[in-house]
């Protein structure tokens, strides 16, 4: 693994640690997101500094370097978090448009109720 | 005083709650926040005439709570405290929650299942344990019981949660509230089983309740 893998490894980990420690401090990140990037920054930390993991690994699964390995696993894990996100998301969509449903007929509901009343009122005049 | 119950899908249990409420502390206040439920809930807690607070969609126990900390505070109240709709909570230690944070000021009165009674060794009380251990490292106070969801929260506490909505009615925002200053006591409590519906801790989320809670009081509370 190149010198200048390893370098840009640690040097990206305290880039995301730095902002994953501002979106925590405004509040705007949930702890278990915040988690999963801390221990992914933390991962890069420790391929950084021991080169020797990511070697083992990728000759034991047979992978031509160490860096290509390094570029899978990182690839891999944010796959994996891609697809976790898109499911979140279509959740999420879904529960907007329940919720803007549910105000919708409410806000309908008391419309036609004070137009009846104003019928009422009509009437009895 | 408020009765604050979050309720989601408890079609089974909140008429027997609602009643025993009704009966034996009949001097408290109580609201339904109803979850979003997709059963009979609304339906029941119409029929008995109850004050009910209707979430379009689940949101959640934390939103829930929030909410009701909310209408406490907007209605004037002194204290709220957090009732199970599954009939676990006993409207008998209601007073006793009320008279402890009366008498000694506390802004938490949490009704305690192991003040004076030893956890069992299950699973969860393992988890209940290692709370408690890592409650006291980080704030010296012992929690005896940190998950239980019997709870009280003084006027003081529930402005915090109305302007804060990071924080939680979980074991770490209790710590967050203690190293504060605020001040938690226990009241020992008896409870029982759910008297029916499902629990909404199932394994996977029981760790994620677990991870977060250390994440939180580990990590995240070092940076707010």
């Amino acid at each position: 693994m190149s010198f200048t893998l390893r370098v840009l490894l640690v040097f990206s980990a305290f880039v995301v640690f730095y902002f994953v420690v501002r979106k925590l401090k405004k509040a705007q990140m949930q702890v278990l997101d915040s988690l999963f990037w801390l221990l992914f920054s933390t991962s890069f930390v420790l391929l950084g500094v021991f080169p020797d993991i990511a070697v083992r690994i990728a000759s034991l699964l047979g992978f031509m370097s160490a860096s290509n390995f390094v570029f899978l696993y990182v690839i891999a894990v944010l796959v994996v978090r891609d697809f976790t996100i898109s499911v979140r998301l279509a959740k999420q969509e879904e529960r907007l448009n329940s919720l803007v449903q549910a105000s919708a007929l409410h806000w309908n509901s008391i419309d036609s109720k004070s137009s009846n009343s104003d019928f009422d009122f009509n009437v009895k005049d | 005083m408020l009765v604050a119950i979050p309720a989601y899908n408890e079609e089974e249990c909140i008429e027997g709650t609602v009643k025993e409420l009704r009966s034996i502390a009949p001097e408290f206040d109580f609201i339904i926040i109803n979850d979003g439920s997709r059963d009979r809930t609304g339906e029941i807690c119409d029929s008995l005439r109850c004050e009910v607070i209707t979430m379009p969609i689940n949101c959640g126990l934390t939103v829930g709570f929030q909410t009701a900390a909310r209408y406490a505070v907007d209605h004037g109240y002194d204290y709220m405290i957090q009732f199970d709709a599954d009939g676990q909570h006993r409207p008998e230690y209601l007073v006793a929650l009320v008279e402890r944070a009366v008498n000694t000021n506390s802004d938490i009165v949490i009704g305690s299942r192991f003040l004076t009674v030893r956890k069992d060794k299950s699973m969860r009380m393992v988890g209940s344990r290692m709370i408690t251990v890592l409650i006291k490292m980080l704030t010296g106070h012992r929690i005896s019981d940190p998950t239980s969801g019997f709870r009280l929260f003084s006027r003081a506490v529930l402005e915090r949660y109305y302007y804060d909505n990071t924080l939680n009615p979980e074991p770490e925002s209790i710590a967050l509230f203690l190293k504060q200053g605020y001040s938690v006591s226990e009241v020992q409590v008896s409870m029982r089983e759910r008297q029916g519906g499902e629990s909404y801790l199932n394994p996977v989320k029981s760790m994620q309740y677990m991870l977060r809670v250390f994440a939180t009081l580990l990590i995240v509370q070092w940076f707010r």
